[in-house]
């Protein structure tokens, strides 16, 4: 019993030599608390590896949601000589490309369905009441209103692109800028408007009521000067349209008069734009943006060599050149 | 003395006793003033110290793969959104592997209004260019030719182009396009499709016309407006029959094209298909919205009675990866370069792209003429 016995006493006096089995010198470094603390050390280190791998897995899995996109109301404006002419090209190209669109017109027509305002002959009294019928029937189908001319071409993604910084709550709006002579800041009608829907709602609930704010006579060839006061009678910020670069988004011309040389002097409608452009230009130059929003089209066939040319054609083995936004761009 | 004499069994009963009794702890002390030595309760041996070693061991390498791991996914994540700094894009592989030397036929009038823009759009992308003219010039690389600028003689000039680029050029590339000074040329697209076939097979592509002067029938030439591209053994060929009078026509009026299509039917060298999987049209001779809208030009337009293949016309009926188009004006030059190279647009996917497969000489098979629109 005694030599099973798991302590091995020898009796240091006794007669009798009883030889324990002979053991081993013990570690003099660890004691048995020591030992014990490593082993649950290392346990616990290896626990910890575990936990943070299962951890991170799990939050790769988690999903960023997209970010709400701002959605884009178009306002196309035609004439019933131009039906057949103009305004079936536009509807046939980029207009699918607006999250929802609307013609008007002052006559009706089988493919473009226009909204029809009749017997108005003048050019700001058709926009008062135009604007006023989408504010009335489609405000909810916009969160900005692009308000435009039938031989214009808008690619529509980047004018998102150029608003999803913006929020459609904030009272602005966007377009080619010119000063008028009474250094009133307003958008050159050839190349279109952009309302956000605080603005489109104070402009008809606020401006177009008001005979002092925002005028209701015939304003001639001059619609866009009086749209232009009675914005900013309401509070309505001009917005920079042009890009980080300061190159320009919204053309009145066809970019094909921009490439070689520069804009002529003598031709009356480049006149114009030179003459009253809010913003510098050196030597006549137009600097064109990358991010390219609107254009003005000559002659309305193009319109398919520039919708062909934007949304089917690829350079093989290039990638295509793609905007990012600014969120997905820095996740934190 | 001998009453307090304590047997030898006494004794050890007693302090057996003892240290049964006790608690562990007491146990060990009661061992160690027994003993003298201190207990090993718990063996740290070299087999503790082992397995101490390896669960840290094991550890480490864990976190290490997971570290790696996660280093792999997010570059090959950002490699997804970036594609064109860190690996070479298919264009530039393509540059090396189809090399394209375009040629246009202009004139010392158009040099500084045509030629110099179509350097700078397009004409930079073949891997050489040469203006075929009359005079040099200080910013074009030119090839000056010994036949006066007319219309009249510019199957003779083609003739003599053809002859000087085999005789001094053949080595610089292995296709030969030529092109006018109002034509636009997407030169990636082109090498794209000239991929699958091989520089020795006796082909050349372009925009096909019917070749009514034939007499086999069947036979088709190439529109000189939007270009047509040779291999090197169709020049080679070509350079060789083309003083055969019996094959060639040796007097140098009569359309370009169409004595150059005649000549390369008789020679041997096939009018390739230049269409894509789908069949839609890659070369084009006039703008592309002449084929996107239906009734743009009436049925009795000339293009329907010539195309070799059907040309309907439609909102896809042009290739996604276009090759040439014709009539373009210089500023108009500027406009598809934009688009195509410069405009960055919001939202687009990426796609992906993959070289085609290689066609093998036996197993070229080219349609023959499909165009329902007349039938001769």
């Amino acid at each position: 019993m005694l030599e099973n016995s798991k302590f091995c006493i020898s009796f240091k006096f006794s007669g009798t030599q009883r030889h324990c089995p002979r053991q081993r010198p013990a570690a003099r470094s660890c004691s048995a608390i020591c030992c014990s603390l490593l082993y649950k050390l290392s346990l616990l280190v290896l626990l910890c590896v575990l936990g943070l791998l299962l951890l991170q897995n799990n939050s790769q899995l988690k999903t960023v949601e997209p970010l709400p996109t701002a959605r884009i109301f178009c306002i196309i404006s035609t004439f019933d000589f131009r039906h057949n002419s103009v305004a079936v090209h536009t509807k046939r190209t980029w207009s699918k490309k607006c999250d929802h669109h609307l013609f008007v017109s002052n006559d009706a027509h089988e493919e473009v369905e226009p909204a029809v305002f009749a017997h108005i002959n003048d050019k700001w009294q058709q926009m008062r009441a135009q604007l006023e019928y989408v504010y009335k029937y489609h405000f909810d189908e916009g969160d900005w209103f692009l308000y435009i001319n039938d031989d214009n071409y808008v690619m529509v993604e980047n004018l998102r692109y150029m608003l999803h910084t913006y929020s459609p709550e904030e009272l602005i709006y966007f377009g080619c800028k010119l000063r008028s002579e009474t250094n009133q800041a307003y958008m050159y009608d050839r190349s279109g408007i952009v309302l956000s829907s605080a603005a489109l709602s104070q402009f008809v609930l606020r401006a177009m009521p008001n005979q002092t704010i925002c005028s209701p006579d015939p304003q001639g060839y001059a619609p866009y000067e009086e749209l232009g006061r009675c914005l900013s009678n309401v509070n309505v910020l001009p917005g920079d349209s042009r890009d980080h670069l300061g190159y320009h988004r919204f053309l009145p011309f066809h970019m094909k008069d921009y490439f070689i040389g520069s804009l002529n002097y003598s031709l009356p409608h480049h006149k114009h734009f030179l003459d009253r452009s809010y913003y510098g230009l050196i030597d006549f130059k137009v600097p064109i943006s990358k991010q390219l929003i609107c254009t003005k089209m000559e002659y309305m066939p193009n319109i398919y060599n520039h919708y062909y040319l934007t949304y089917q054609v690829k350079i093989f083995g290039t990638p295509q050149r793609t905007l990012v936004n600014e969120i997905q761009k820095h996740p934190n | 003395m001998s009453e307090h004499k304590i047997t030898l069994e006494q004794l050890q009963h007693e302090q057996l006793v003892q240290v049964v009794g006790s608690t562990p702890k007491k146990r060990d002390e009661l061992h160690v003033f027994l003993m003298g030595n201190q207990p090993t309760l718990y063996r740290l041996s070299r087999r503790h110290l082992l397995a101490f070693g390896l669960i840290c061991s094991v550890a480490l390498i864990t976190l290490y793969a997971y570290w790696d791991v996660m280093m792999l996914t997010t570059l090959s994540a950002r490699r997804d959104l970036d594609t064109s700094n860190s690996r070479q894009p298919l264009a530039t592989r393509l540059e090396r592997e189809v090399r394209v030397l375009c040629w246009v036929m202009t004139t010392p009038k158009y040099h500084k209004t045509r030629a110099v823009h179509i350097l700078r759009t397009w004409g930079k992308r073949c891997n050489k260019i040469y203006f075929i003219t009359s005079e040099s010039d200080d910013e074009l690389d030119t090839i000056v030719l010994t036949k006066p600028d007319s219309y009249d003689v510019l199957w003779g000039k083609t003739k003599e182009a053809f002859t000087y680029l085999y005789e001094n050029k053949r080595h610089e590339a292995d296709w030969f396009m030529k092109a006018d000074d109002d034509t636009y040329v997407f030169v990636e697209n082109l090498r794209h499709m000239l991929y699958p076939y091989s520089p020795d097979m006796p082909l050349h592509f372009g925009y096909n016309y019917k070749l009514f002067h034939n007499p086999f029938g069947n036979a088709s030439y190439m529109s000189g407006g939007s270009g047509y591209v040779l291999s090197r053994e169709a020049l080679r060929l070509f350079v060789h029959g083309m003083n055969d009078s019996s094959k060639c026509r040796q007097e140098d009026d009569h359309a370009e094209d169409v004595e150059m299509g005649l000549c390369l039917y008789n020679l041997g060298v096939r009018a390739g298909d230049s269409r894509d999987l789908m069949l839609r049209n890659r070369f084009f001779p006039m703008a592309p919205y002449s084929l996107l809208m239906s009734k743009y030009n009436g049925l009795d337009f000339w293009l329907f009675k010539y195309a070799y293949y059907n040309p309907r016309a439609c909102m896809n009926c042009l290739s996604d990866y276009p090759v040439a188009f014709h009539y373009v004006a210089p500023e108009e030059l500027y406009v598809y370069d934009f688009f195509c190279y410069q405009l960055e647009m919001y939202g687009r996917t990426p796609v992906q792209e993959q070289l085609p497969e290689k066609i093998l000489p036996g197993q070229l098979y080219i349609p023959p003429s499909d165009n329902r629109y007349y039938q001769t």
